[in-house]
Parts: C-alpha cells; structure tokens; sequence
C-alpha cells in the first residue's frame, strides 16, 4: 500500500459489515447492519458513495442481480481488502501499544 | 404508505444514473418493509426524508468521484477556495455600502426565518419528538367503546374501563407486556410550612412506572405492596413539585407530608424529565386503592389503561386481542356489556392527535411567509444585479468564466442573507417562548416537551439548511439569466433592466397571492372565533367568580356534616358585599363532560341501558346561572333528604330520551345503592358542559340536599369585578375551616377562554393575523420597490409623454397599472390557491364556510386596496415630472 492510503474509518466499517453479511452485502442490508452494530444514524446515499470509492480502489467488487424484478448489486471484498484492513488494524494496534489516556475531569 | 414524493424526486435528480435505481429501490424497500410499518406515518416520512436529504452531498461524491485525480486537486481547491474568499470580502463590502438594500433583505429574512422557527420549533418538540419513555412506538391507549353508540359519544380513544374489566382483560390478553391503569383527580397536600394547598394527583397500578421505563431521580418507586388495601400511605413527588414546594431538598425522601389530612410517607422524586401529559400538572404520584365500589362494579367505568406492545406484535393484532375478551363480557353483564369492543390507539396519538393538523397548519402558514421574504430578496437581488449589469458583463468580457460568475452570485446572496438567517434564528426562539408562555398552564402541560421547547439543533439544522437553500436559489435565479444575456446587450444597461423588470412583477404577484392565502385563513378563523364567542353557553357568563372546594377528612364523613358546611358556606359568601347569588355545582360548565351515569326508566323496563351526564347542584343553580326552566319546575327548599326524590332534565335529556315530555317519568340510576326511583319533575335549558362548539349533552341534575358530595363547584354572581372576590371567598372558607383550600379560583370568562374550542382558535387566529401581516407588509413594500422602479426608469419616456400633451391622470393611471396589474394577478392567483388549500382549515372554521364569499372578498379587497396606497408615492412623483426632465435625462 502506498503512503497516505490508510483506510477512512467509515470506509473500515463499511469494509467490516460487507465481510460480516458475506455473500448478503448489498446497500440497505449494509447500511442496517452498521446501524444496529454501530448505533450511529447512517444514510443509503454514504453506504452507496463509499462502497463505490471502495470500488474504485479495488477493495471490493460488485455484481449486478436482477432476479426478482428488482436491480441489487451484491459486494464482496477482494483479498487486498483483507490485507488493508488487516494493515489498518495493526496500525492501530501499534498506535495503541502501551498507551493509557489519563482522562482529566471525567469520572468514569 | 408511499415514500414522500417530494424527497424522492430531488434525490432522483441528484443522483448519477448508475445508483439511481440501485440507491431508490433500496430506500423504497426499506421504507415498505421495515419503517412504514414500524412508525408514525410523520416517524416514517422524517426517516425518509433524512435518508433523502442526508444522501444529497454522497449522491455529489458519486457523481464526481475523486479518487482518480487525487493529484492535482489540493492546488485548484485551494485557489478556488480563495476565490470564493474573496468573493465573500467583495460582497460583504458592496452590501455593507448599500445599507438600505441590506437592511431591507435582512429584515424581510428575519421575518421569515423567525415564524418559521418558531413554529417548525414546536412541530419538533410535540409532533416529532419521542415520548420521554423506553420505546414509546410500542406504547398503547386502551380505552373502551361500544359498538352500538351511533353518537361517538367517547371519540376514537373510547372511554375508560371499570376495574373488573381491566383485570379481565390483562388476565387474558396474550398481545401486550402488560396492562397499566391511572386515574387523576386532586388532593388537598399539607405541609410543616404553610397553608394547606389542593393539587393536582395521579393515581397509578402496580408496575406503572416499570411499564414507561421510568426510574426515580431519588429514593423508589411503588411495589404491588403499596397497592394493597391497608398498605401504609406513600406518595411519589414529581421534579417539579419537589423543587418547588419542597426547595429540591433530598431530606424530603422517607419524610412524612399530609394528604387529605393523612400522613403518607414520601418515597421518591421522579427524574426531572419525567412527563406524562394525560395528568400534565400531577404534582403527586399515588398508588391506586380502589374502593369497594369500584372493585366490584363492571359498570363503573373510571380508569384510563395504558400497556405495551410485545415485540413485533402489531396494534391491529392487540385491538383483536382484547375485542376477544371484551366480546366475552356479554356473557358476565348483558345490561351494561352487551355491545363493547376495545379502543387500542398509539398512545401519542392519544395525546397529540388533536393538535397535530393544528400544528402542522401553522408550519404550512409560517413556510408561506418564508416563501414571500426569499420572494422578495429575489426581488430585491434581481433589482441589483439589473443595475449592475454593466460591472457584470465587464467582467464576464475581461474573461471571467461563467461559472466564476455564478459562483460570486452565489457567494454574494449567501453573504446577503446571513445576518437575516442569524437575527431570525433568535427571533424565532424568543417567539416561540412567547407563544408557549401565552398558553394556560394546564393546556401547556398537556401536550409533550413543550414547557421545555428552546432551538433544537434538528430545528437550528433544518432552519440552515432551508435558508441556505433558499439563498442559492435566490442568488440562482438571476445568475442564471444574467450570463445568458450576450455580452453586447449587457453593456447596454437598459437592455439589461428590462430583462431585470420582467422577473420583478410575478414576484410581485407571487407575494401578493401568498398573502392573499394567509389574509383568507386569518380571516375565516376570525370569523370562525368570532362566532363562536357569540354562541351561548346556556347561561349568562359575565360576572361570574368560581372556585372548587373539597370536604375531605372525618370530620365531613356523613351527609349531615357536609349539608351543614354546605349551608354555612354558600350563606357567609352571599353576605359578602358586592355579591347577589351564590350557587354549588358538582363540576363547573365548560370544564369538561364529567360524570355520567347509566339508568332505567320504570315506565318502559325492557329498554336498553341510556346513559346521561349527571350533576348535583344547589336548589337555587338554575336561578344564579341564568338558566331558564322551561317546563315542570326548578328545584326548591323543599327538596331535602328524605323528602320526594326530584330530577330536573336539561333539554337535550328530555328530547333524546322521552321526546320531549319527561315530565313525571320516573328514572332509577344503579350506582344508588337500592336504585331508587327518581321523579322528573323540571325541563331547563341546555347548559354547555364542555366547549362552546360541541353539541349539547344530556344532563340529570339532582338536588344537593339530596345527594351531598364532598366536592363542589361554588359559582358566585357579582355585578362588579368577580375576580375580585378570590381574596373575601378565601377568608370566608379559612374562617369555617381553616384545614380546607379553597382551589382553582377564576372567573368564568377565564374558564371560557381557556376552553380547547376558543383556544385553539385564537392561538391559530393570532399567529395566522400575525404571518398574513407580516406577509402584507413585505409583499406591499416589494410593490413599492417595483413601482418606483418603474417610474425612475421611465421618467424620460413621461417627461416626452407630457411634453406632447399627456394629463397628469393618465400618467398616474399609467403608473397605478403598472403597480396594480400584479396585485390583481396575485390576488386571483391567490384566492385559487387558497380554494386548494381551504380544506386545511375544516377542523378550525365554526359556523362559517372555509370559502366564505363574503370573507373572500373582503380579502380581496384589503389586498387590493392596500397595493393601491402603496402605489400612491410613486405615482404622485410620476405626477410632477416635467417636460425638462426628459432633456436632463440626456
């Protein structure tokens, strides 16, 4: 991966709930899940935005399905997906490495 | 339920072909499957409209992804940035030296902005907030009805449940978590500090509070302990009452105060932002004990129900639920249960159902004022930008791009309108407060969040977002048109105004229609109030002081020492000076329906059940009140106890239940205990119970002396100033008992005003007066503009015009057409309107036509009239044009 091509944290979480639903992924099935998981308010046209960014990064892949009589289009992620999430965790992850914040003020 | 149409366009728009359909039918089905159902219809629209609205900017991003020119973009949004910059500076300079074009704009937005506000404000807080409970979309109303009442006496949340019933029905119903009962009423609190004061209560079932999801702020809530008869007496305080008697003191809890002169044990307070608008003013929270009477009686039906949806359980699957069980009371009680079906409503359509198209007409009528201020800006903006057509095409001809152009148009009309966006934004929360603190108390609290209403960040948001819009679109609208306008005709200014003047005059109009629809509203509400204060409650209003008094505690226990108090009481205030009758009623006229009870008549003993409105009154009521006894007789001191059981019927009872000759009928009512016969001995006039534009109810008036209540409404008859007599009655009722309040004193012309039927009316009528005024003023002042434009543009083409021979009369007729041609469009555009829209006052007009002919005209010519006098400035100028003007002009 390049520099300055860290993952957004919308686009891990978007990223996350398209590896969760698995073959299911498709926009409002995407949005509902971070909505439930998340319990932050999401709108349809942020999921479609960032997924098609995603897209065009190559972090995930679509596939138009018309059964039923109605357009969905499915995502699932490609491997390098993967490898960026997993980069963006270990980011994380040595970010964190021995760090406690003192919280000043705030009782917990 | 379809998907707002409106959101569902714009996003169709925004969005790039390749989502479009993708991102609608998802939203669609969504909305179909999982919201609609689920929600309010308001509930599903709002999430719809979020979805919409908050999908605008991504639906941008999807249209122009960036990833692909990542490179190149910080330096050109940079530049760009510092273009709009300097835009910004340009604009705020030009406006800062046109103050009378800032002012005007600024004022006419502030307008707008402020009653828009306000009233989106109070839509949010009552109409769009959840209820202050765990998951209140699952909370039910459960009321009963019968399914024979052709009459609808109970309305569509239905009546309330005896106690038998409820138990029934939460022992067999399977729908709900559960079922909960309240009921209200007053008490007379003592504390150590002073005076003894009667307040409003709430009685509440075991499990209550657990049901709402209601924890205390301090100390515990009520156990199915302290339901149980004999249980030692607690009381729960509400936030306010606790800080407001009690100083916030937390030491109140496990302290002992006094209720109907017993001690009860305080246990708790309940958390500050505790509400339960059904007993809006409940000061304390009590557990119910029912009596004996209202254990065993199936008829008896006093309590009010509330429960909640298990989940996933539909409403229509709990109103079948419970129709299941209320079908099986016919079996236990044929009398009184023969027909009863279950009401099951969402509990806030219970208790905002009435105001909720009050309300959103308001909003209707505030946007409308909105719309006129941006019509107006445009007009103003259209203007300007007419006279600086020159500096324009300069630009455009030294290379500036057209979007360049536009942007500045865009950047200036967001410069123009900010101050106007910030000064409304105020205006509108100090006129929000106002109108809140306008309501009575009891009418406040009645309705949810709104005693704690102030700038909702949603509401701030939506304001922004509106106004914002609004500002692009006007700064749009000529951006548009103007580089359109070739580069040669732009140099030549005068082609450049005429291209501004064409758009001026349907703004013009716009306004002037616009104003046309709030003036007809206000005017057909008016008249509507108007109306409705003439019509007679069946008494004789003025002069009338009324209090309410309550004989609670051992000392009052029998009839005989209530008769007494009684007698002292009405004989010491008709002593007062000033006071020429004094009468008792158990509950006031206009404060609501009441007690009602169900009886038999003995002259026709297969009859089904009827059921009438009852009161107890003092023998010489109808004489205080002015209500004429139009057969039989009054009551008289003859009718004491153990004399002759007497019954006097209004009108309504006679003609409803014997056809008009109920005289010496003699009717049995079973909450007596021997259901003895009463005799029908006196017709009087009907005497309106609850508001002034509802039809009349049965009434059965019984004589005090023979059924002596502990509670009673005094009305007493002055011909001075009856407000002035809370002070004397007070000390009368000390000196008799000092342990006794005497509460809720007021006047009956307040009781009037305060009644829903005048009050909803007069709120609307104030605020619909108040926006068509507004509205007036702003749409006539941009006449104004226009007119005078008109005439400076034409001073040469007059001065040539009287130079040949032109009367000053034809150049004012000239003038006055040009002015009055669009106010006559916008006023037939607006009556148009109006008739699309007069459907939105039926619930509001009484008595009189939302399309009242008469009303209408008069509108029309207000409107018209008050265009005229706004022409005749400029056209007064145009009248002392003179023939040089036109060589100056060179």
């Amino acid at each position: 991966m390049s520099r300055g091509d860290f993952l957004g944290e919308f686009e891990q979480i978007v990223l996350l709930a398209v590896a969760r639903l698995d073959a299911t992924a498709y926009g409002m099935e995407i949005r509902r899940e971070i909505e439930t998981r998340s319990g932050r308010a999401v709108t349809i046209g942020a999921v479609y935005a960032t997924l098609d960014r995603l897209e065009r990064k190559g972090l995930v892949q679509s596939r138009d399905d018309r059964s039923g009589g109605r357009a969905r289009r499915f995502f699932t992620m490609t491997p390098s997906a993967a490898d960026a999430l997993e980069a963006s965790r270990a980011i994380h992850a040595r970010m964190w490495h021995g760090l406690r914040l003192r919280r000043e003020g705030r009782r917990s | 339920m379809r998907p707002p149409r409106l959101a569902r366009a714009c996003l169709r728009r925004l969005l790039p072909a390749s989502h479009r359909d993708l991102v609608l039918q998802d939203l669609d089905d969504e909305f179909a499957r999982h919201i609609a159902p689920s929600r309010s219809r308001l509930g599903a629209r709002w999430w719809y409209w979020r979805q919409a609205v908050g999908s605008w900017p991504h639906a941008f991003r999807l249209r122009h992804p960036r990833v692909a020119v990542a490179d190149s973009r910080p330096a050109h949004r940079r530049q760009h940035l510092r273009a709009v910059v300097a835009d910004a500076r340009f604009a705020w300079r030009l406006y800062l030296g046109r103050p009378a074009l800032t002012a005007a704009a600024t004022a006419t937005l502030a307008v707008g902005i402020a009653v828009t506000t306000a009233a989106l404000s109070v839509v949010h807080a009552v109409l769009l907030r959840p209820l202050p409970y765990e998951e209140p979309g699952a909370l039910v109303h459960v009321g009963e009805v019968n399914t024979d009442d052709t009459r609808g006496i109970h309305g569509p949340a239905g009546g309330n449940l005896s106690w038998p019933d409820f138990t029934d029905y939460r022992r067999a119903q399977r729908a709900l978590v559960d079922l909960v009962g309240y009921s209200g009423g007053s008490r007379t609190l003592t504390t150590s500090a002073g005076t003894p004061d009667r307040v409003p209560m709430a009685e509440v079932t075991a499990g209550f509070f657990d049901l709402l999801g209601v924890r205390p702020q301090t100390g515990r809530l009520f156990t199915s302990d302290d339901n149980e008869p004999g249980a030692p007496p607690v009381v729960l305080l509400s936030d306010g009452a606790w800080r407001r008697r009690f100083g916030g003191d937390p030491a109140i809890v496990g302290g002992t105060i006094g209720v109907n002169g017993r001690p009860a044990t305080v246990i708790g307070v309940l958390p500050a932002s505790f509400a339960f608008p059904l007993r809006g003013q409940a000061e304390l929270w009590l557990p119910i004990r029912p009596s004996s009477s209202q254990l065993e009686r199936r008829y008896f039906h006093w309590l009010n129900v509330i429960g909640r949806l298990r989940p996933d359980v539909p409403i229509e699957a709990a109103r079948a639920d419970l129709d299941r069980i209320a079908a099986g009371f016919a079996a236990i009680d044929p009398t009184y249960h023969a027909a009863t079906a279950s009401a099951v409503l969402p509990l806030t359509d219970v208790i905002v159902g009435d105001v909720r198209p009050v309300l959103l007409l308001v909003l209707g009528a505030a946007a409308l004022v909105l719309v006129v201020a941006c019509a107006n800006v445009a007009g103003l903006v259209v203007a300007e930008r007419a006279a600086r057509a020159r500096e324009l095409a300069v630009r455009g001809a030294l290379g500036a791009t057209r979007g360049r152009l536009v942007t500045q148009m865009l950047v200036e009309s967001l410069v123009l309108s900010a101050p106007g966006l910030l000064l409304g934004l105020g205006a509108g929360a100090g006129l929000v407060s106002l109108v809140v603190a306008s309501l009575p108390a009891a009418r406040r609290a009645a309705l949810p969040h709104l005693d704690s209403v102030t700038l909702h960040p949603v509401v701030v948001a939506t304001i922004v977002v509106v106004s914002v819009g609004a500002a692009l679109l006007v700064g749009l609208v000529p951006a548009l048109r103007r580089p359109a306008t070739g580069l040669a005709t732009g140099l030549r200014v005068a082609g450049a105004s005429r291209r501004g003047a064409q758009l001026s005059p349907s703004l013009v109009a716009a306004q002037v229609a616009l104003s046309v629809v709030l003036l007809a509203s206000a005017g057909v509400v008016g008249q509507s109030v108007w109306r409705l204060l003439a019509v007679s409650p069946g008494f004789e209003v003025d002069g009338l002081f009324t209090a309410r008094a309550n004989l609670g505690g051992a000392r009052y226990a029998t009839p005989e020492a209530r008769l007494e108090f009684h007698r002292s009481l009405t004989t010491r205030l008709a002593a007062l000076t000033g006071v020429s009758g004094v009468a008792t009623i158990s509950q006031l006229p206009l404060t609501g329906a009441g007690n009602s009870g169900t009886f038999l008549v003995e002259s026709v003993p297969d009859a089904p059940e009827r059921s009438t409105r009852i009161r107890s009154v003092s023998t010489n009521y109808f004489e205080v009140m002015g209500v004429p006894v139009l057969a039989g007789r009054g009551f008289s001191d003859r009718d004491v106890a153990g004399s002759p059981r007497v019954l006097v019927v209004n009108e309504t009872f006679a003609r409803m239940f014997f056809d008009g000759r109920p005289l010496d009928q003699r009717v049995a009512f079973p909450f007596f205990t021997d259901r003895p016969f009463w005799q029908i001995v006196g017709v009087v006039g009907d005497e309106q119970l609850r508001d002034l534009d509802m039809a009349p109810l049965p009434i059965a008036y019984f004589a005090y002396p023979q059924t002596p209540d502990g509670e009673f409404g005094l009305v007493v008859r002055t011909p001075g100033d009856p407000a002035a007599l809370t002070g004397p009655a007070r000390a009368v009722l000390a000196e008799l008992d000092p342990a006794l309040p005497l509460f809720s004193p007021q006047t009956l012309d307040e009781i009037l005003s305060a009644s829903l039927g005048v009050l909803r009316r007069r709120v609307v009528l104030t605020l619909l007066a108040l926006f068509a005024v507004a509205a007036i003023v702003v749409s006539i002042v941009g006449l104004q503009g226009l007119v005078a434009q008109t005439v400076s543009e034409r001073t040469r083409e007059i001065a040539v015009r009287v130079s040949l021979g032109a009367r000053p009369a034809q150049v004012v007729g000239s003038v006055l057409r040009r002015g009055l041609a669009p106010a006559a469009v916008g006023a037939v555009a607006g009556l148009a309107l109006y008739l699309l829209v007069a459907r939105a006052l039926s619930g509001l007009v009484f008595d009189v036509s939302p399309v009242d002919p008469a009303t209408l005209a008069a509108v029309v010519v207000v409107m018209v009239g008050v265009a005229a006098l706004a022409c005749v400035a400029p056209a007064r100028r145009a009248a002392t044009i003179s023939p040089t003007e036109a060589i100056k002009g060179e």
